[in-house]
């Protein structure tokens, strides 16, 4: 479910509207992992006599909708306390978790009527049936991942394969899918599995291939808004491992903050441990083995 | 036998090159041993299930829809939902063991597009939409929201009547939640015993005056009798 800004046949309470005044529902969501659940603490605010004392009377209640469109868990936690603790099973949920809060009538509310009301509504009395939204807080969305292992190593964003084409002679890069693909031709390919495993190479491998695939993925999320890097790119598990190891190591948010164009360049660099100089050291010496270098000492 | 995945980053490399692999899903699936140099990119699960076919044997693939629910979500109905909602599960069956099975019940040819392929082999479409387009998780998901302990395959039955009602009723927001999908199906089954005349055109209506409900009411909310009544109300007047 997502909150969407919408008009309903009777006031509702919401920061998006003006039909209460001098009144505030709003909702404070934490959402931490403990071992193989999801524990979800809800604490929210309500200012209006009228809606509280139904709270209290029991016709109507905080109402915690929680979704996830990846596994369809679709579940309503209803209380009438303003501070609610939830653990669920992490096994139902994988990927976003939506979570909006409301209040809802739980009974028949004939001829409703509220003191902060906004003046246009004054004199009006509405009939509320059990189910009816009567307050929207703000939507909260999580992203609930189920990789254990450390998610900001750079390698574990990138697919290198062959490129299917046998025609294709240059380097292919793909941000479309889960991780950054770089398709390289078949030839290309081979050469590069055969040294993928051989320690010496990783940073001129790094320099050659993943450096150009990160500059292009940070330059095609700088080009977009904060709105459509989300919208675009925040499932990614590609986009959500840049952006935390950005955050944690540069203070930068990817997801607000515009990059220069020669930062770009510079933190494509860094997020992966400047290699350039290595693998250009390693090319001077005339690119040694490490049986050789063992000989040295 | 072991049920097996495909691994994420092989799923990565076969999508990233489906435009020049397209034409290679009109033969068998030998090629994709080749096309990870001999290797195989598939990966044995700690589920053990038992060996099965699946029901290939009408003209109309569609008509396979129902028996085919009832053998998938019969077996693998103790996957969770979150891993019943993992690419690697449903691609891993569909490009191994079901592969003929893929191409019998969406024709997929060497002339089909790597779309159609992406969609029916591997999720195409944003995650919940993907669970019904893929071939084999669609089947385990239609079992997944209609099955019942006491009516058991009955909701099912009527769903897969048509591809239609498919799309209508569990291809929506309100389908997540499988009491509410439930009270709507069973609602209107019972409209129609009344000898209610009741199309698909009909259910899309039904459907769509679901989601206005949902727009009002925190469906989830609300006891299922109470959504039985108003679809049952409404499939009686339209």
């Amino acid at each position: 479910m997502e909150i969407r800004y919408k008009l309903y046949p009777y006031p509702v309470l919401s920061s998006n509207s003006d039909d209460y005044i001098d009144s505030i529902f709003d909702s404070a969501v934490e959402v931490v992992r403990e071992g193989y659940n999801i524990k979800i603490s809800f604490v929210s605010e309500l200012t209006n006599p009228e809606l509280e004392a139904l709270i209290k009377e029991g016709k109507a209640a905080f109402v915690y909708h929680l979704e996830c469109a990846q596994t369809g868990y679709r579940t309503a936690i209803r209380t009438a306390s303003t501070d609610k603790l939830v653990s669920i099973s992490e096994d139902k949920v994988c990927g976003r978790l939506q979570i909006c809060p409301f209040i809802v009538a739980c009974a028949d509310i004939p001829d409703y009527v509220n003191s902060c009301f906004n003046e246009d509504y004054r004199g009006y009395k509405f009939q509320i049936e059990a189910g009816c939204v009567m307050a929207v807080g703000k939507q909260v969305n999580c992203d609930i991942d189920k990789e254990r292992n450390d998610l900001v190593s750079a390698k574990s964003i990138f697919v290198v394969t062959k490129n299917a084409d046998t025609t294709a002679t240059d380097m292919e890069v793909d941000i479309g899918q889960n991780k950054i693909t770089i398709k390289l031709p078949e030839k290309d390919h081979a050469h590069f599995k055969s040294m993928s495993k051989v320690p010496e190479v990783q940073q001129n491998l790094n320099a050659l291939i993943i450096i150009p695939a990160l500059i292009y993925a940070l330059s095609e999320v700088n080009s977009k808004t904060a709105d459509e890097r989300y919208t675009s790119y925040s499932t990614y598990s590609w986009y959500k491992s840049i952006k935390k190891a950005m955050k944690k190591r540069f203070q930068k948010d990817i997801e607000t903050d515009d990059l220069l164009p020669n930062e770009v360049v510079l933190y494509a660099q860094r997020l992966i441990k400047s290699p350039l100089s290595a693998a250009l050291e390693y090319l001077a010496l005339g690119c040694p083995t490490s049986d050789e270098g063992d000989d040295d000492e | 036998m072991k049920l097996q995945f495909l691994s994420g980053d092989s799923i990565t490399a076969i999508k990233a090159n489906l435009n020049e692999l397209r034409t290679k899903f009109g033969g068998g699936n030998e090629w994709i041993s080749d096309f990870f140099d001999g290797k195989s990119p598939f990966k044995d699960t700690k589920y053990e299930i038992e060996d099965f076919q699946l029901d290939m044997s009408q003209k109309d693939p569609f008509l396979t829809e129902y028996e085919n629910v009832r053998r998938v979500y019969t077996r693998l109905k103790f996957l969770p939902d979150s891993q019943a909602s993992d690419e690697r599960v449903w691609a891993g069956l569909c490009m191994g063991p079901f592969y003929d099975y893929v191409k019998y019940r969406w024709k997929i040819d060497e002339t089909s597009s790597a779309a159609t392929i992406e969609q029916h082999f591997f999720f195409g479409y944003g995650a919940r939409r993907s669970l019904t387009r893929n071939a084999l998780s669609r089947l385990w998901w239609i079992g997944r929201l209609t099955y019942d302990n006491e009516r058991e395959y009955e909701l099912t039955k009527f769903v897969c009547e048509n591809a239609d009602n498919i799309m209508h009723i569990l291809e929506r927001n309100t389908s997540n939640n499988p009491d509410i999908v439930k009270a709507f199906i069973s609602a209107i089954i019972d409209a129609k015993n009344t000898g209610k005349q009741i199309d698909t055109n009909d259910i899309g209506e039904l459907s769509k005056y679901l989601n206005l409900l949902g727009g009002t009411y925190i469906l989830d909310c609300l006891p299922s009798s109470v959504i039985y009544d108003k679809i049952y109300k409404k499939a009686i007047e339209i």
